[in-house]
């Protein structure tokens, strides 16, 4: 394959304190969201609903594994590494992450996002919207323990609930 | 009937009717848990929708009852902003189970955030358990240091009880072989003075002789004494019985008409193991000095702080101005060494004696036994300090 242009790495963020210097590193909610869901109908209109889905869903994957490495950092045990999670998204006013069950010996687990930054405050649509954020505790969850990972959002604020709920179970070997 | 007739008996029930039976029937669930009256009659379509509302308040309130129990794994299928903020309680709820678990595990970085009046106190609980902990840890690292000096310190002293002994060991037999010696050479003496008195007619020689027998009779009893005094405090002190004690005094002396009375056959005392000598040489005393006596008698009496023991008799008794003299080593008659060696002996264990009788109508020594240096056998045992 020819080199790509928009091969993700961590330091296409970069350098924020040059390149803010006076607005400084944080952005309005809204204007995140106005990005996302413009990206989400273009990519509807020219591939599908479903393939607009798994494209933001493997965009999270790689969220997920580079916030992994870059942020959360290696060779944790488990309660020191969802503390540090929790802690990192609440300081980058992504969410607030909360552990329902933890089940290692099966890999199964129950997280919950409240005021997840994708859909709090939306309208209800019936339909749950945080592909991003699924994609996102997938590919985290892999970098962590080198399992793949199934993540599915069975509660959102846009079916109504007031609570993101993810279940997150070790993708079985057939 | 007319078509006008027929017309108002097919008519549907006001639509005033239907709203009021529905609202009736949608309070009543909510207010105790089903509807009671009738329901609303309604077309097909609206029936279906009136069921589905009457069916999801009804999921909501059996999922708060479940909440409410502590049963927080139910499932709520029905979504919207109720239900959503009860799943909400019910996410919360789960993850602090979870909390609650790592903090049982050791775990006391948890921290709850967002909720409130309830997050200061259950990070305060933690907060307080991190203290707790890390205080106990402390605690335990000083005992642990403080055990470790203390069993050196233990050993230390084993060593030197041990270096001590040995020292003892060694000095007692070492005075053992030299009393040994020196009464032996002292028989000698004595002998060579008796065989010499035999020969000598001379008044004024058999005089020196005399008094040379005497100084060595007297050499010879303070070796003797050595031999009681060098045992004195050697022994650990042992609860002993006065009975038995007193008893073999009467087996000890020819005591002819003198009687010797005692009512002390239940009272032990804490005592150096030479307490019989106590009162051999009391019993010693009275018979040697008594002239008039008749009569010993031992008797024990509360005092405040402990208990008076006397030996009392009803001899000549002991001159004031020797009261105190005579427990001097070297004063009386014969050796001048046995009250001496009583009060030695007493004060091994606190006890104390004094002569407090009234010249020419007997001695009475006093003994002072404080408290928990005696108890009695018979009955309820006062209590001791001492095991």
């Amino acid at each position: 394959m020819t080199e790509r242009r928009y091969s993700f790495s961590w330091d296409l963020l970069g350098d924020l304190d040059e390149g803010r210097p006076n607005l400084g590193k944080k952005i309005r909610l809204e204007v995140y969201r106005l990005m996302q869901y413009t990206f989400r109908d273009v990519l509807e209109q020219e591939l599908g609903t479903e393939k607009a889905d798994e494209i933001f869903y493997r965009a999270g994957m790689i969220a997920g594994t580079e916030f992994y490495r870059h942020v959360i950092g290696e060779g944790l045990e488990f309660h020191d590494f969802v503390k540090k999670l929790q802690v990192s998204l609440r300081e980058m006013d992504t969410g607030v992450l909360r552990v329902e069950k933890t089940d290692m010996e099966n890999g199964h687990f129950i997280f919950t996002v409240s005021e997840d930054a994708d859909c709090s405050g939306l309208p209800v649509l019936d339909y749950a919207v945080c592909t991003y954020d699924e994609g996102f505790i997938a590919g985290m969850m892999e970098a962590y323990t080198g399992k793949k990972f199934v993540v599915k959002e069975v509660d959102c604020w846009c079916t109504g609930d007031r609570t993101c709920r993810f279940t997150v179970d070790i993708m079985k070997t057939t | 009937m007319s078509e006008k007739e027929e017309g108002r008996e097919a008519a549907p029930p006001d639509s005033d009717d239907r709203s009021a039976a529905i609202l009736r029937s949608i309070r009543e669930v909510m207010k105790q848990g089903s509807a009671v009256s009738p329901l609303p009659e309604l077309d097909a379509g609206n029936e279906q929708a009136f069921l589905q509302v009457i069916a999801e308040l009804t999921a909501l309130q059996q999922f708060s009852r479940s909440l409410a129990s502590g049963n927080i794994s139910e499932d709520l299928q029905i979504a919207g902003y109720m239900a959503g903020y009860l799943k909400t309680i019910q996410a919360n709820l789960l993850h602090l189970t979870w909390q609650a678990k790592m903090i049982a595990d050791g775990d006391l970085s948890q921290r709850v955030v967002f909720m409130g009046e309830f997050s200061d106190s259950f990070n305060f609980m933690v907060e307080s358990l991190q203290v707790s902990r890390n205080e106990t840890a402390a605690r335990e690292q000083d005992l642990s240091v403080a055990n470790e000096n203390l069993s050196n310190e233990v050993m230390e002293r084993e060593r030197a009880e041990n270096a001590l002994n040995q020292v003892n060991r060694k000095l007692n037999l070492l005075a053992s072989i030299t009393r040994h010696d020196i009464l032996n050479q002292l028989t000698v003496l004595l002998g060579y003075l008796d065989l010499t008195k035999e020969k000598l007619h001379d008044p004024a020689l058999l005089s020196f002789l005399e008094h040379a027998e005497v100084a060595a009779t007297s050499i010879q009893h303070q070796i003797e004494f050595t031999r009681e005094y060098q045992s004195l405090g050697v022994e650990t002190p042992t609860w002993q019985p006065l009975g038995p004690i007193i008893r073999q005094l009467k087996a000890q002396f020819n005591l002819g008409a003198i009687t010797i009375v005692e009512q002390l056959e239940d009272i032990e005392l804490f005592a150096d193991p030479l307490l019989e000598k106590v009162f051999y040489n009391l019993a010693d005393n009275a018979i040697r000095y008594g002239e008039t006596l008749t009569k010993i008698v031992f008797s024990a009496t509360p005092v405040t702080g402990g208990l008076l023991l006397t030996c009392e008799d009803d001899g000549t008794g002991v001159p004031e101005k020797d009261k105190e003299r005579i427990f001097q080593r070297g004063v009386g008659k014969h050796t001048g060494l046995g009250l001496f060696l009583v009060r030695e002996i007493l004060s091994i264990t606190g006890m104390t004696i004094s002569e407090t009788g009234i010249p020419g109508q007997g001695a009475r020594f006093e003994i002072f036994i404080p408290d928990g240096g005696f108890r009695q056998r018979t009955g309820k045992v006062t209590p001791v300090t001492r095991q």
